[in-house]
């Protein structure tokens, strides 16, 4: 079951709570009552962590950040109405490891995991990789306790949709993400930078026909899958270009 | 929220309004009775965390609007002429940034060349930005025995009949050395009412773009240019206002 925990750091908010997720997946569902469906973009910034493995790769994961129709059928559920936003990690199988890096004490995950964009429906998927990018998340513990950036940007029109991920690069993963960082890469267009390094960006497009979104995507939807070590959210915004 | 604040400077104490990306509009006096307006600003941006780093994806825009409801950011805007740095509003990458400069004795302030005049009619955006002009702005630091300062920016849109037909616009900015005094209303007020060329403020001129880069505009139309628009798009770095002027040269 997810629980709230809390953590101190060395920069503000110095004692941040989080959300702890294990194999588990957060929807909530977003107020679009002003514009209903007529949104163009939405991004989707969390500031995490993943568990510390201690040394090892981190296992059977499968990360994903996006949006969902409601509450009830989100990316995880075989019956999933509608779903799309990035995903690391393979969804099918799940027996991916992201690959640990020690980072000179502050250990970090990097490399390890495909990666797509992808929107879903029922059990099945369309999904596409083009170009790469070198992903970053920071672990847990370490000589300084850190957070780090992840963003999935989900842009639609009326026969398309474009998943894109983004994460902070590897060389701030070794520093702390901090509210204000947090915030300002969000508030960046294009290619961000954290901590003045130069994000990891991708996006892809999926062209699925009119009526795609007929079950709008309404619900921010987070899945973590991994049963041993956790997901720790400790700050999500949410922006919306109409 | 925009929060009013005050700050104490060598000729004494102002408040200023915070903006965080925020619009400002407060619709002018005379409406659409004029021909040629300048819009002109006193203010000073934050720096990032106290770092030399950049401003990334900024965006500032000072120009005119149809009412309060059609702020330029706004999907619908029916009407608005302005002039945007370092992006404009419609830019979607934002690759262009507010360089950091250290200045002189700590008195650090952001530059940039990128900048592009506006229009939006019935909710499109058209742009043009030729010419040249450097734009800046002193940071509000004054950390390293940097004075508290206050920079100037000023719009100059000039319309070639009352009602329709084509928009010219220009832009003055305070030179780099500008960026080591601190600006005060007397000096935007004489910057407002030197219009033949660039004026000369505290000894230095001013960096200045004549009017042109021309794009067509109708009142009876799209509605009437009577509302002074200022936006700004950061969270973490404000801008602080501490002037706001409008001048009718005719």
């Amino acid at each position: 079951m997810a629980v709230i925990g809390q953590q101190a750091f060395v920069l503000e908010p110095t004692s941040d709570k989080y959300l702890s997720l294990v194999d588990e997946e957060f929807v909530r569902k977003l107020d679009l009552s002003k514009f209903g469906n007529n949104w163009s973009k939405i991004r989707i910034a969390l500031n995490i962590a993943f568990d510390n493995t201690g040394g090892g790769n981190l296992s059977n994961c499968v990360f994903f950040v996006g949006l969902c129709n409601g509450t009830t059928y989100p990316f995880g559920s075989q019956q999933c109405v509608n779903a799309a936003g990035y995903v690391w990690g393979d969804p099918i199988g799940g027996a991916q490891a992201a690959t640990y890096a020690a980072g000179g004490g502050n250990p970090y995950y990097s490399g390890g995991l495909s990666y797509y964009g992808i929107r879903k429906v029922g059990a099945g998927w369309t999904s596409a990789t083009v170009g790469s990018a070198t992903w970053a998340f920071p672990a847990t513990g370490g000589s300084v306790e850190r957070r780090g950036w992840v963003c999935a940007e989900i842009a639609q029109n009326a026969t398309t949709v474009f998943p894109g991920g983004k994460t902070e690069p590897t060389a701030s993963a070794t520093a702390d993400c901090w509210y204000e960082h947090f915030v300002y890469a969000t508030n960046q267009g294009g290619t961000p930078y954290v901590l003045e390094s130069i994000c990891a960006v991708n996006t892809q497009t999926l062209v699925l026909g009119a009526g795609w979104n007929s079950n709008p995507l309404d619900t921010v939807n987070i899945l973590w899958r991994s049963p041993t070590y956790a997901l720790r959210i400790y700050a999500m915004i949410v922006t919306i270009t109409v | 929220m925009s929060v009013i604040y005050n700050r104490n400077f060598a000729s004494g104490n102002q408040r200023y309004l915070n903006i965080t990306n925020e619009d400002y509009l407060r619709p002018i006096s005379i409406g659409t009775g004029w021909n040629r307006i300048r819009i002109g600003m006193l203010y000073a941006l934050g720096t990032v965390s106290e770092n030399a780093w950049p401003i990334r994806s900024a965006s500032l825009q000072l120009g005119v609007c149809n009412g309060i409801q059609n702020s330029p950011l706004t999907q619908n805007c029916t009407h608005a002429f302005g002039f945007g740095t370092p992006n404009e509003i419609s830019n979607t990458t934002a690759s262009n940034v507010f360089t950091y400069n250290a200045g002189t004795s700590g008195n650090s302030y952001f530059s940039s060349t990128a900048y592009i005049f506006w229009r939006v009619a019935a909710g499109t955006h058209t742009t043009s930005a030729t010419g040249g002009l450097t734009v800046t702005a002193p940071s509000n630091t004054t950390l390293g025995g940097a004075l508290a300062r206050r920079g100037l920016l000023i719009v100059d849109i000039n319309k070639s009949a009352l009602v329709s037909g084509n928009i010219t616009q220009g832009a003055m900015s305070g030179a780099v050395a500008h960026n080591a005094l601190d600006l005060t209303s007397s000096d935007l007020y004489s910057a407002l009412e030197w219009y033949a060329s660039a004026p000369t403020i505290q000894g230095t001129a001013l960096n200045f773009l004549a009017l042109g880069n021309s794009l067509a505009f109708n009142e009876s139309v799209n509605g009437g240019l009577d509302t002074v628009c200022l936006t700004w798009n950061m969270y973490t770095v404000p801008l602080q206002l501490y002037e706001l002027a409008v001048y009718r040269v005719g």
